[in-house]
């Protein structure tokens, strides 16, 4: 049984490092963005699905904001969250879910499919456990060349149980790379939940059986989430390898936009609302006095209006031409 | 193993890259070797991974990557468990973050745990992210029957890869080819399964020295003929000049192709072809039905209809796991007589 | 109810009809007694009008397609109105619908073909139902009009090149289908003798009579040429030599038919062969003749069972007999008499006494027994070539008449202006390499012959006699004969009765 082994005291003084305006701006991106790809989904105007990243902000953000622009992420077929707290453009977003040559991948991948290589955001990916091996991969890189980068793994609970975790993380171990796996145990893979999917019911104790820590922390608390990953990611800097974290978190809506949602309660849910992580951290800066409840309504307002100008510029692009087809399959 | 000359045939055009001048004869696996140890003094990012890499035998199971690990060290020659998946997929993570991953999965008959990186991730990566991704990787495997290896040692998968867009495939078929592709492989800024073959690795051929590099794409005539083209991969190159020797006495000229890389194929070097001829024959170790074969077929029923004065005809393994014992395994894979009954075939008309 | 227009019955003899062309198409309209279709029959071809006036509702039987009179063709009525029940092929019997059936589904390509501009289209009159049933089994060796002829794709572009119309080839490849080599072979043949419509019978018969198509008035439709045109020219042909075709069957079965006369050959004469493959550089393409007489050769050596016997004759008399006979002979005309001559006319005689020598080998049958003892005499061209010329019955005719044959047809020969005829069908050879020294040798026979006699040099020779050793004029005759045919013993006696001939050639006169 993993332990959280940090004082209140850690965690304090963590939050006084960690920009919580930055934060709250970041998880109000996240929210107010998939909450509009939901929406344009249902409306028909997004092809295929959308996985929403709505009630999961502070892991997205408590693990990104712990990072390096030059560390590695790699995401899930959730993967908005991830995209948005590395600083990618919500714009060039919002044009690639519409299936716009502006998008991020021209187009070319859709939702699950963005990826900001600049930002060393490795991409969304639509095969579970698919990025397990891009980040150990990235994280080699980092040794090989000698960068000092650190790779983070974001990946549901459901991907717990892919042959590949056991795989990469042995590697990652046994190689000591500077990899942080970071599960975002939303409860649900689909449609099962993860406390009868994981045998053994304790995720991060497996951490234990390769010789590295493993730790459960509550996805739904920014701090809690940014307090563990800074250490973990320090940890793999150091050169001491790799790690488990395991963040206990929620989706409010389905596992994507069209999920019937038969498989949970309505009250579930709201009781997971009633532990919003924005709304901690709206009351967090405002106790704090690191701002004003109007500052922060005033910062919403300014957030959907960027999102608002994201969907309108998607709107107005064109989509990719034919004679793009065949291009860029290879090098 | 004893040397097969049939593969030392002078090919057709001449071998590009050899500064000095000097050719040597050395195995397929010492022209890999080679490669390896030159692109990786050459380029600091190229890095080898896969089991039993380092230590074994001085370094791999055929001695490919002999003496490696002494040279450039463990951080850049290194062993890894049991876990094909885990070898891909972090080869394909370190090739999109700025690595040149050289990454060995033993027997291509495991590479169905390594399916997902290599199909999913790895192929399409580039295209997925509006090509703003690259993943140079080289995954090497070896393939092919013989030698009582049994069914789950023995095969050929190469039209697996041939099916995926994104992917590179290479067959060399001689050590000058095998070194001049893998390190033009090496160099690609695309993934390419580059698939060797166990019986050809101890096999000797001239290799030019110097910085020999042999672009993909580049099919060999390695026997110039008059009447019947025939497209051979791997060891069914050296069995095709074999027939070859045999049929000239009767006064059939074959013409012998290697394509070398089957993707990119050079398809316009076999359409020429088989324009002179006429007649095709494909011939590969791999299974007949869905074989690599078909599809060069397709494409040379498309491009030269016209020039076709017989059914092309496929000489390749009957579609059956291949057998352990002697007489059977020999009967499962195309051999040098199946290919000397066909060209006959095809030259008096009776097919 | 429609109106059935059937195929009419045109004339007191006729049974069947083809219908060539449709005037009219499914849907027009056409007025009573106007022309509606072409029917093709045995007195030509003839305009057929409408029975009816009327819309054509259906064409029941396509163009190309030959039926029985009164066979329901086509249908005319008024638009909408109900087509016959039976419809179709209903009228028809089994096989005749079959081959209504097939016609119709080769009409399209029949038709494409036709447009492509083919000759031999008019030569097409249509295979008889039951005939075309029966064909769709067999190898047929060439296509039957209105059929599918089945090529390959190589073949079909080389038979556009070349204006080849693939209708009139026999093919080689399997279920005979046509190949390229089957084009590129028609087109070096003559093409009066292809492009004729002929049926595979009297194909096969003309080459049997030696008759050539070329000179056959074909009866059949569309001036096909039939079995029975065949048997008639050969019977009213005039009297050939009494040789059967055996060199001409070689030279046919060399693939290469010459477009002109074999005696024009020249140096450079290209190969109209099969196989037009380009040469490879260093190689240089043989002519016409090096080609035939290896051809020959490799024949020969492949498939007898060649023995060669040596004999020493004794030419003193014959030099003694020449030099008193050359004089005579020139003053009748005959300005030399040459050895080979000599030599063929005691040959000929040893001929008739030893007539087993003139049998010839028939695989897989026998022996053919030849009466005629035609003996060729082998000439060597310059700067190149070997020919056989023939002198008819030399067991019957003078020694001066053959010496006076021999000069001419060497000079002619030596002029490249010998005919086929007076190179084929010989019997026996007799092959002269004296002027070069050579003493015996181990000639190859000239298939189909069984023997033929080698005559080395004529020279002074120490020889045993009564135990001394004195000079003696000899000449070594080598004998080479096909064991399959002959034995040793009888082939040595016939070598012995000639070498006697040449010791005492007084008995080479007519006595």
């Amino acid at each position: 049984m993993s332990v959280d082994l940090r004082t209140p005291a850690t965690i304090a003084s963590t939050a006084a490092q960690l920009d919580l305006r930055e934060a709250l701006r970041l998880m109000l991106t996240i929210r107010l963005f998939d909450e509009q790809a939901v929406a344009l989904f249902r409306a028909g105007e997004i092809r295929g699905s959308t996985h929403p990243y709505i009630g999961m902000e502070a892991v997205g953000v408590g693990v990104t904001l712990a990072l390096r622009p030059t560390d590695y992420v790699t995401s899930t077929h959730r993967g908005h969250g991830h995209t948005i707290a590395k600083g990618g453009d919500v714009r060039r977003m919002m044009a690639e879910l519409l299936g716009r040559s502006t998008g991020y991948s021209g187009g070319k991948g859709g939702s699950m499919h963005i990826a900001d290589m600049d930002r060393h955001m490795l991409g969304a990916n639509g095969i579970v456990g698919g990025g397990m091996g891009l980040a150990t991969g990235a994280a080699l890189t980092a040794r090989l060349q000698h960068t000092g980068s650190v790779a983070v793994c974001f990946f549901g609970d459901g991907a717990l149980e892919q042959g590949v975790l056991h795989e990469t993380t042995n590697l990652a171990a046994i190689w000591k790379l500077p990899v942080v796996y970071v599960c975002e145990n939303n409860q649900y893979a689909m449609s099962t939940r993860s406390d009868w999917s994981v045998a053994g019911g304790d995720p991060a104790s497996r951490a234990a059986g390769y010789g590295i820590p493993g730790l459960t922390v509550d996805g739904m608390d920014l701090v809690a989430v940014h307090s563990a990953a800074c250490d973990f990611v320090e940890r793999a800097r150091r050169g001491d390898g790799p790690a488990y974290l395991i963040c206990t978190t929620y989706r409010y809506h389905g596992h994507h936009a069209a999920d019937p949602l038969n498989y949970r309660e309505r009250e579930e849910v709201e009781r997971w609302r009633q532990v919003d992580p924005i709304e901690r951290v709206k009351r967090a800066v405002v106790d704090g006095g690191v701002m004003t409840a109007a500052e922060v309504a005033e910062l919403e307002r300014g957030v959907e209006a960027e999102i608002e100008a994201a969907v309108e510029f998607g709107k107005a692009s064109p989509e990719p031409d034919p004679d793009q087809l065949m291009t860029d399959i290879y090098a | 193993m004893s040397t097969v000359q049939d593969l030392s045939t002078p090919h057709a055009g001449p071998l590009p890259g050899g500064e000095g001048g000097r050719t040597r004869e050395i195995t397929y696996a010492e022209a890999l070797n080679e490669a390896l140890r030159e692109e990786m003094r050459r380029d600091p990012a190229v890095f080898v991974m896969g089991e039993d890499v380092a230590v074994w035998g001085g370094g791999g199971i055929f001695g490919v990557t002999r003496g490696l690990v002494e040279e450039f060290g463990a951080e850049r020659v290194r062993d890894t468990p049991i876990s094909e998946e885990a070898i891909a997929a972090v080869a394909v993570g370190a090739a999109a973050t700025g690595s040149r991953p050289v990454a060995e999965i033993m027997y291509v008959d495991f590479i169905g745990l390594a399916m997902e990186p290599i199909v999913n991730q790895a192929a399409k990566l580039r295209y997925m992210f509006g090509g703003k991704a690259r993943v140079p990787l080289v995954i090497r495997a070896q393939e092919g029957a013989g030698r009582g290896n049994a069914a789950q040692h023995s095969q050929s998968l190469e039209a697996w890869f041939c099916h995926i867009p994104g992917l590179k495939v290479v067959t060399p078929s001689t050590p000058a080819d095998a070194k001049g592709l893998l390190k033009s492989a090496i160099r690609d800024d695309n993934p390419v399964i580059f698939l060797e073959h166990k019986a050809l690795y101890f096999t000797k051929g001239g290799v030019p020295d110097g910085d020999l590099t042999i672009p993909l794409g580049v099919a060999d005539v390695k026997r110039v003929g008059s009447d019947v083209t025939v497209v051979g991969v791997h060891t069914m190159v050296g069995k095709a000049l074999q027939a070859a020797r045999q049929l000239a006495t009767e006064g059939i000229e074959l013409e012998v192709i290697d394509p070398r890389s089957l993707v990119p194929l050079d398809e316009q070097a076999i359409v020429e072809s088989v324009k002179k001829t006429g007649r095709l024959i494909v011939s590969h170790e791999a299974y007949t039905r869905g074989g690599y074969g078909s599809e060069i077929i397709s494409r040379v029923v498309e491009a030269a209809f016209d020039y076709l004065d017989a059914p092309p005809v496929r000489v390749c393994a009957r579609d059956v796991p291949v057998p352990y014992s002697a007489p059977l395994e020999t009967a499962a894979l195309p051999q040098v007589e199946d290919l000397v009954t066909a060209a006959r075939a095809l030259v008096h008309n009776e097919r | 109810m429609a109106t059935p227009v059937i195929m009419p019955v045109l004339s007191l003899t006729m049974e069947e009809g083809t219908v060539a062309e449709w005037l009219k198409d499914e849907g027009e309209a056409v007025a009573r007694d106007e022309p509606l279709l072409m029917v093709e029959m045995d007195k030509g071809t003839v305009e057929v009008p409408a029975p009816a006036a009327g819309v054509v509702r259906r064409i029941v039987v396509q163009p190309g397609t030959t039926v029985p009179v009164r066979t329901v063709i086509a249908e005319i009525g008024a638009p909408g109105e109900e087509l016959s029940a039976a419809g179709g092929p209903g009228d028809l019997s089994p096989a005749q619908a079959a081959s209504a059936e097939a016609a119709r589904t080769d009409a399209a390509s029949a038709r494409a073909e036709a447009e492509a501009g083919r000759t031999g289209a008019s030569g097409r009159s249509a295979a008889t139902a039951a005939g075309a049933a029966a064909n769709a089994s067999t190898n047929i060796a060439t296509a039957r009009p209105g059929e599918r002829v089945f090529a390959s794709p190589r073949a079909r572009m080389r038979a556009r090149a070349l204006g080849v119309d693939l209708a009139v080839l026999r093919g080689s490849g399997p279920s005979g289908r046509i190949v390229e080599a089957d084009v590129l072979a028609h087109r070096a043949a003559p093409p009066d003798e292809s492009r004729l419509v002929v049926t595979p019978l009297a194909r096969r018969l003309a080459q049997e009579r030696g008759v050539a198509l070329a000179d056959v008035r074909g009866s059949g439709p569309g001036g096909r040429v039939t079995q029975e045109d065949v048997l008639r020219a050969a019977a009213t042909r005039p009297a050939e030599p009494v040789s059967q075709v055996t060199q001409a069957d070689m030279l046919r079965a060399a693939a290469t038919r010459p477009a002109e006369p074999v005696s024009h050959v020249t140096q450079d004469d290209m190969l109209r062969a099969a196989a037009s493959r380009p040469a490879e550089p260093g190689v240089q393409p043989l002519s016409r003749i090096r080609r035939i007489t290896a051809e020959r050769m490799a024949a020969s050596a492949r498939a007898a069972a060649r023995v060669s016997l040596f004999l020493d004759a004794d030419f003193t008399e014959a030099v003694r007999f020449r030099q008193q006979l050359e004089p005579e002979f020139n003053r009748l005309g005959v300005a030399r008499l040459p050895w080979d001559a000599i030599v063929a006319r005691a040959a000929a005689l040893g001929l008739a006494e030893h007539r087993h020598l003139l049998a010839q080998w028939v695989d897989g049958q026998g022996l053919r027994i030849v009466d005629a003892v035609d003996v060729g005499v082998a000439v060597t061209l310059e700067p190149e070539g070997l020919v056989v010329p023939v002198l008819r019955q030399a067991d019957r005719r003078s020694l001066r008449e053959l010496a006076a044959e021999l000069l001419e047809l060497v000079s002619r020969a030596r002029a490249g202006r010998l005919s086929p005829a007076e190179m084929q069908g010989g019997s026996f050879s007799i092959t002269n390499l004296g002027a070069y020294r050579i003493d015996g040798f181990t000639p190859i026979l000239n298939p189909p012959e069984t023997a033929i006699l080698g005559v080395g040099r004529i020279a002074e020779r120490p020889v045993a006699v009564d135990g001394g050793i004195v000079a003696r004029t000899m000449c070594t005759l080598s004998l080479s004969f096909d064991h399959r045919v002959v034995d040793g013993a009888p082939a040595a006696a016939f070598l012995a009765r000639v070498a006697e001939l040449l010791e005492r050639p007084y008995a080479l006169l007519g006595i």
